[in-house]
């Protein structure tokens, strides 16, 4: 089995559709799978969000997105970790 | 071969298993005087539907009851083919910064703001919103709170939350806290066939004690976790908390599935993954499925 990506737009209490407050990916292979959000570290690492979503967790909605759609949240998340100026 | 009748002692009880009616009368026999009239075709259609809806219900939860051992045992086995892996441990530093694995980390001053915060939603519970949730639990006697006793999480399972926003949507501390919730939460337990009347009558009381609704997800049809999850604003402080609705069956089934949701979001493999959500659904899926919630819908509609 190929690697299988779906991303997602992560929508909280203060963000939207339009901008959305972070991304997370859900990574499916032969081994398993696991879940990564790209963080303020700027770097993609495990998450749980979704797998806390899937089991009732309010406070967070999950839009299934493009990879174009995913690395665009990504280098917003990029551009503002960077230092002004 | 004999006819498969639910046990006295375990038939429903009354409001779910209505008297059976008497043989209707032929329609040109005389009626007694003072005799109630024959009921008609329509009461009599509703009539039976209520009482083959009443006995499913019974088979349902038989069906529960004789598969929550098998599922036990399973849990068990996935326990022995997969022991437990050591898991992050949260630990507040002497310069009182905070850690729990390799990307949950709080700054000094973060872990002092929710600190501070996690003490203010905590009092503002038990003062402002306790009150309220045991009032409406007064009010009708058929169904409890469950789990009042930990009505409020534990502090470095919220950090770990905290952390997490942080991380994923750069908010600040302040902000990802009062996205959390169920720093203070509740649980109603309802039989199967009071459920969807409860949460709706239970909903209504809520907002009818000041309490703002926020969010409704009604999640029956989902295969990882059953339940109907609310949020709620306590209208002076604006601090949010979660009432969960739930039957006794997919409460049961939300312990049971515990340990295999810990280990999916902390500790398990990638393959071990795939399995634990197998259980999950394997649980899920012999829930009894209580009448007429599947028209309880979201709120807000179409989602948050």
């Amino acid at each position: 089995m190929a690697e299988d990506i779906t991303y997602y737009a992560i929508i909280d209490d203060f963000s939207s559709p339009e901008r959305p407050a972070g991304v997370l990916r859900r990574v499916k292979r032969a081994a398993g799978e696991r879940d990564e959000t790209f963080g303020t570290d700027l770097r993609w690492a495990d998450s749980s969000l979704l797998y806390e979503y899937e089991r009732g967790e309010l406070g967070h909605r999950f839009i299934p997105i493009t990879e174009a759609e995913a690395g665009q949240i990504v280098a917003r998340i990029r551009d503002a970790a960077r230092p002004a100026g | 071969m004999p006819i498969d009748r639910p046990d006295p002692s375990d038939a429903p009880a009354a409001p779910e298993a209505p008297a059976a009616p008497e043989a209707p009368a032929a329609p040109d026999a005389p009626r007694p005087r003072g005799a109630p009239p024959p009921p008609d075709s329509a009461a009599r259609a509703a009539y039976r539907a209520r009482v083959e809806r009443s006995y499913a219900a019974h088979r349902d939860r038989t069906a529960w009851a004789e598969a929550v051992p098998l599922l036990r045992a399973a849990w068990a086995e996935h326990q022995r083919q997969y022991p437990e892996r050591g898991r992050a441990i949260p630990y507040t530093h002497p310069d009182n910064s905070w850690t729990s694995g390799e990307t949950r980390r709080l700054t000094p001053d973060q872990n002092a703001a929710v600190d501070r915060g996690y003490d203010r939603i905590r009092e503002i519970g038990e003062r402002d919103i306790v009150p309220g949730m045991l009032a409406v639990e007064a009010v009708d006697p058929t169904r409890q709170l469950a789990g009042f006793d930990r009505r409020i999480k534990g502090e470095d399972r919220l950090k770990e939350k905290v952390a997490d926003r942080m991380r994923t949507t750069g908010r600040t501390p302040d902000q990802a806290l009062a996205e959390v919730p169920d720093v203070v939460r509740f649980t109603f337990r309802y039989s199967e066939s009071t459920y969807a009347s409860g949460v709706q009558g239970d909903v209504k009381r809520l907002e009818e004690c000041g309490f703002g609704k926020v969010e409704l997800r009604n999640t029956w049809d989902n295969d990882q976790y059953k339940g109907i999850n609310t949020r709620w604003r306590e209208p002076k402080s604006g601090v949010l908390f979660e009432v969960q609705f739930h039957t006794h069956a997919s409460l049961e089934a939300k312990e049971l599935t515990h340990r295999a949701y810990e280990r999916i979001r902390s500790t398990a493999f990638e393959g071990e993954r795939a399995e634990l959500r197998q259980f999950q659904c394997r649980v899920n899926s012999a829930i009894p499925v209580p009448p007429g919630v599947a028209e309880i819908e979201d709120y807000p509609p179409g989602g948050k």
